[in-house]
């Protein structure tokens, strides 16, 4: 048999078919990119056109020099800055809240052992899944007849340190802590179910009460989960849109949150303003697209671990 | 079955050399064990035969034909992985039979048989039906070496394959595969860091050391004649003891000791000069202990290569005494000889105790290169060495 | 001897008893109990006592303004759901999503995660990019849609216009308006399911793919014989929350239209019920295929969950 000596080899053609392979590879990985951007570049460019300029030229290619404008985006702010506000308002503290009941949830269904807990936690795992729609007339009736503490709060609005109209966000809050609890004790307990239980043991065998453990041991031990799961809570709860609707009901009104006056904008069938629609869209996406940007890999963890 | 020719290898990680420039031929049939610390490269030189990482430099050659550019696929190698990579939704016959299901001059008929006659002769026929994780992890092992057996390669490569099995069934597998290995006499690369494995399985072992052959020989050829010291404290256990000194007068002197060299010795040192940095090694069981107050030989003097010591440790070990054992006039505290002794004698700590050095058994090093400048000679060998 | 053995008992008896009672008390039962006890209640008042009251409206006749009406309670609701027409053409809608959304997604999610499942540069930034979408609310997504699907200047038809095809009016024709949704909530989700394989290709040992390649197998047969085999797991939770998903999703068909009318040829469960309870404020009509809807998911999550106890992974 003939000695195959490097010289013998046709090293340039491996070299290119592994290249035509790796090109083939970047190709479908690029048309991807240009798949799940294009709606978000087109929707940019569409916002800072003018009428003229989104008539006249191609939805995806830049308007030409004459045909910027930022009074769309000036439009849009004026109409969602209350709406941005009302959302952060209510979104943050019903996250912080959420993550502190469901943290020591998880805590109680994880590192300590007793019998029935497979029990309990069913019922949290049913709180994920369960569609809204099946409690969403339950939720107008209790707010609205059963207990309704918008109302019941105006006293407090007449000592002039808010409006009334914003007492609404409270009961939405409320809502939201009770429906996140599930869902963030699921996270929260996958990320604790991980840790080693020898840490739990040891401090045992040192006396620490179970309290004390979780304020010495779990909750130091958890922080890189604290910001996962406010990543992600925080960006469910801004962009959740079903129970602002039930709870605040209309678009105009003082509380609605983002998603709510959202809806609304340029929602006319007679004129759609698109230039107006997509510079709303953006606005009111920002928040949690620089969340995402910044955060994007704890994002990725709490899906991964919590479902969409 | 196939030689294997390995020429310059050279394997770079950006910036970290690998492996770097290895040369070694390895025959037909042969049990090539490559040995060394953890990050010493032998893995990456494995994974360079089976293609599962591109040469950076070099040549891997089978029977003479060039491998560097072809994919594992092409090799015709099996491997056994440290971690055994069973699949883990295929049974044991699933697995056993994957890598024949690509080769097209088997009917089905025959890969199945060829299954059998594998199972059949790693005694697993009855775990054929199960799936990986219902096994023991001996039981793991010995499917991972039927995968490879049942594909009849050209060569074996071998990943730690044995290091995840407690230390008795370790030692049963290791004979079991050493007569597997003759049985189908083909050419086996084997990766460990365990000097016992490559010094008890393998027809030659290659030593590495950051990424650099180090020594390259059948077991008892780098036991007794390491070329450096890397060699002569990786191999034996415990290791080799060493003695810092220099070269004054034919003698090697140190701090506490006084070691004159004889003819055969001071011959090999020729390239050797007055006050020159050198180590002196001797293995621990070459070292003889003798009571103060016995027979002559347990004087000290220089003459005799005997000095007074004391015992620190002993640890018992049953068929042997470890002795650990310090110069009495030692600033450090530090042990500076290990020795061993029969597991019958009895030994005390705090003892004090006459130690002789066999001039026939010590080795002599460079102190700055680490390179053997004396080794000892098999020749001699017969009446001292047990093994 | 006797009043001995008497005396004893009676001490054994007591001390039991307290020790019983101590014992219970130094339990891990009722010691983890003031960590998981509020956040308990809190959600099975809001999750269970909201399932059971809404079930309780469903059995009224219920309907307009002002309180709920208990006078006459039965099956009446869910009978005329079950012999409306509107409500079979919503169930048939919600199955076409449900099946074509999940199948779609779980596939280009696994295409994606394989394809990213290697080395190159700007796999980070990639990666980012394909899950951006996840990070929108659903009325921001339906915002571009709308506008992506125009019949006039949006995108999709600009570019098909390029081809020569005439515009379509994706969300005004009732052939198209469905697919045009799923594949909308497909650009959406598509990463997510990526990022849960991606999850379940890194949890697969290196070795895995090195041994098969070892043992003669093309990059496909590896993919298609040892790896996708293995990702059953990812496949089996994805698949889960993808088809909830899809059984609940209101927000996006609402805001494509801005009202509870969604486009024609799209109405699922969820936007019915959804409308016949705060649009017609037909309560217990909706309640009723609230219900319905409820039965559904827990058809899907109770095999799963099962599944995961069996596993041990719960």
């Amino acid at each position: 048999m003939a000695r195959e000596s490097l010289a013998d080899i046709d090293v340039a053609g491996i070299v290119r078919g592994m290249n035509a392979r790796r090109l083939g590879i970047y190709i479908v990985v690029t048309l991807f990119i240009a798949f799940f951007l294009a709606p978000l570049e087109a929707g940019i460019l569409t916002a800072i056109k003018t009428d003229a300029s989104i008539a006249n030229t191609m939805p995806f290619l830049p308007p030409g020099a004459d045909g910027v404008t930022a009074e769309n985006i000036g439009t849009a702010f004026s109409q969602l800055q209350g709406g941005i506000i009302n959302s952060l308002v209510m979104a943050v503290p019903a996250t912080l809240i959420t993550i502190v009941f469901a943290s020591m949830a998880a805590y109680g269904l994880t590192m300590i052992d007793w019998r029935g807990q497979v029990g309990i936690l069913i019922l949290f795992l049913i709180g994920v899944f369960v569609p809204y729609q099946a409690v969403i007339i339950p939720i107008d009736k209790f707010w609205y007849q059963v207990f309704p503490l918008a109302q019941m709060l105006e006293p407090v609005a007449r000592l002039k340190l808010v409006e009334p109209g914003h007492l609404q966000l409270v009961p939405l809050t409320i809502t939201h802590i009770a429906y996140g609890i599930p869902i963030v004790t699921v996270l929260f307990r996958g990320y604790y179910q991980s840790m080693p239980t020898s840490y739990i043991e040891a401090a045992k065998i040192d006396g620490k009460s179970l309290t004390s453990i979780y304020k010495d041991i779990v909750l130091p031990l958890s922080k890189p989960m604290f910001g996962v799961v406010f990543i992600y809570q925080f960006t469910q709860i801004y962009n959740e849109f079903l129970f602002s609707l039930t709870i605040i009901k209309y678009a105009n009104a003082t509380a609605a949150t983002m998603t709510l006056v959202l809806s609304g904008i340029g929602a006319s069938i007679s004129g759609v303003d698109y230039g107006l629609r997509m510079a709303a869209a953006f606005l009111a996406a920002l928040p949690t697209l620089v969340l995402y940007i910044a955060f994007s890999e704890q994002f990725a963890k709490g899906l991964q671990t919590g479902g969409a | 079955m196939a030689n294997i020719t390995i020429e310059t290898l050279t394997k770079r990680f950006d910036d970290v050399v690998a492996v770097d420039d290895v040369n070694v031929d390895i025959e037909d049939g042969e049990f090539i064990v490559l040995v060394g610390p953890s990050g010493c490269g032998k893995t990456t030189t494995l994974r360079m035969i089976a293609g599962l990482e591109t040469p950076s430099e070099g040549q891997i050659q089978f029977d003479g034909d060039l491998m560097n550019y072809r994919t594992p696929q092409n090799r015709d190698v099996a491997m056994v992985f440290q971690d055994y990579a069973l699949y883990p939704h295929m049974t044991v016959r699933g697995n056993m039979k994957f890598g024949l299901e690509e080769e097209p001059d088997f009917t089905d008929e025959e890969r199945k048989q060829r299954v059998e006659e594998v199972a059949e002769l790693l005694d697993i026929s009855e775990l054929l039906d199960r799936r990986p994780e219902e096994l023991s992890g001996g039981q793991q092992q010995r499917v991972a070496l039927g995968r490879a057996i049942v594909r009849d390669p050209e060569v074996f490569l071998m990943d730690e394959p044995l290091s995840n099995l407690d230390a008795k069934l370790r030692a049963q597998m290791r004979t079991e595969l050493q007569q597997l290995q003759e049985q189908l006499d083909v050419t086996t690369v084997y990766v460990t860091h365990d000097q016992t494995e490559a010094m008890t399985m393998s027809d030659r072992m290659v030593v590495m050391n950051d990424g650099v052959l180090q020594q390259v020989g059948e077991p008892l050829e780098l036991y007794h004649e390491p070329t450096n010291m890397f060699v002569a404290q990786f191999i034996g256990e415990p290791s080799m003891n060493f003695l810092d000194g220099s070269y004054e007068d034919e003698a090697f002197v140190s701090e506490q000791l006084a070691y004159p060299f004889d003819d055969r010795i001071t011959d090999g040192l020729s390239a050797v000069s007055d006050n020159d940095r050198l180590v002196l090694g001797i293995r621990p069981e070459d070292i003889e202990l003798h009571d103060p107050d016995g027979e002559p030989q347990g004087e000290t003097s220089h003459e005799n290569h005997t000095a007074a010591m004391s015992v620190t440790v002993v640890e018992p070990m049953g068929n042997e005494n470890v002795i650990h054992l310090t110069f009495p006039d030692s600033s450090s505290g530090t042990e500076d000889l290990i020795a061993i002794a029969d597991g019958m004698r009895r030994i005390d700590a705090d003892s004090d105790i006459h130690v002789h050095i066999p001039p026939e058994a010590v080795h002599v090093f460079d102190a700055e290169t680490g390179d053997a400048l004396y080794n000892r000679r098999l020749e001699h060998e017969g009446n001292v060495i047990q093994i | 001897m006797a009043t001995h053995e008497a005396t004893g008992e009676s001490v054994a008896d007591s001390v039991g008893w307290r020790t019983k009672f101590r014992y219970v008390l130094n339990g891990d039962f009722v010691r983890s109990l003031p960590f998981w006890g509020i956040p308990f209640v809190i959600m099975g008042i809001a999750v269970y006592g909201g399932i059971g009251y809404n079930i309780a409206i469903s059995l009224t006749d219920t309907a307009g303004i002002g309180p709920v009406d208990w006078s006459s309670l039965d099956l009446e609701m869910y009978s005329q759901a079950l012999a409306e027409p509107a409500v079979h053409r919503a169930a048939m809608n919600t199955f076409v999503l449900l099946v074509a959304f999940t199948a779609i997604c779980l596939v280009l999610g696994l295409f994606l995660a394989v394809l990213l499942d290697r080395q190159f540069r700007f796999k980070q930034q990639t990666q980012m990019i394909y899950l951006l979408p996840m990070s929108l609310s659903f009325v921001v997504t339906a915002k571009l849609w709308v506008w992506m699907y125009d019949a006039e200047v949006g995108v999709i038809n600009v570019v098909l216009g390029l081809f020569g095809i005439s515009p379509i009016n994706f969300l005004g024709n009732p052939s198209f308006s469905l697919a045009a949704i799923i594949f909308a909530l497909i650009w959406q989700f598509s990463g997510y399911t990526m990022i849960v394989y991606l999850a379940g290709l890194q949890s697969i040992p290196e070795s895995q793919f090195e041994a098969a390649q070892i043992d003669g197998a093309s990059t496909i047969r590896i993919y298609l014989r040892v790896i996708i085999p293995q990702l059953k797991a990812a496949s089996v939770s994805a698949a889960v929350v993808l088809m909830v998903f899809a059984l609940k999703t209101f927000t996006f068909l609402y805001a494509l239209t801005g009202g509870y009318t969604p486009p024609k040829g799209t109405d699922i469960l969820a936007t019915l019920m959804m409308r016949e309870a705060f649009n017609n404020v037909q309560w217990a009509y909706g309640a009723a295929i609230a219900t319905m809807l409820l039965i559904m998911a827990l058809g899907v999550i109770s095999p799963y969950l099962y599944y995961q106890h069996r596993q041990g992974s719960l």
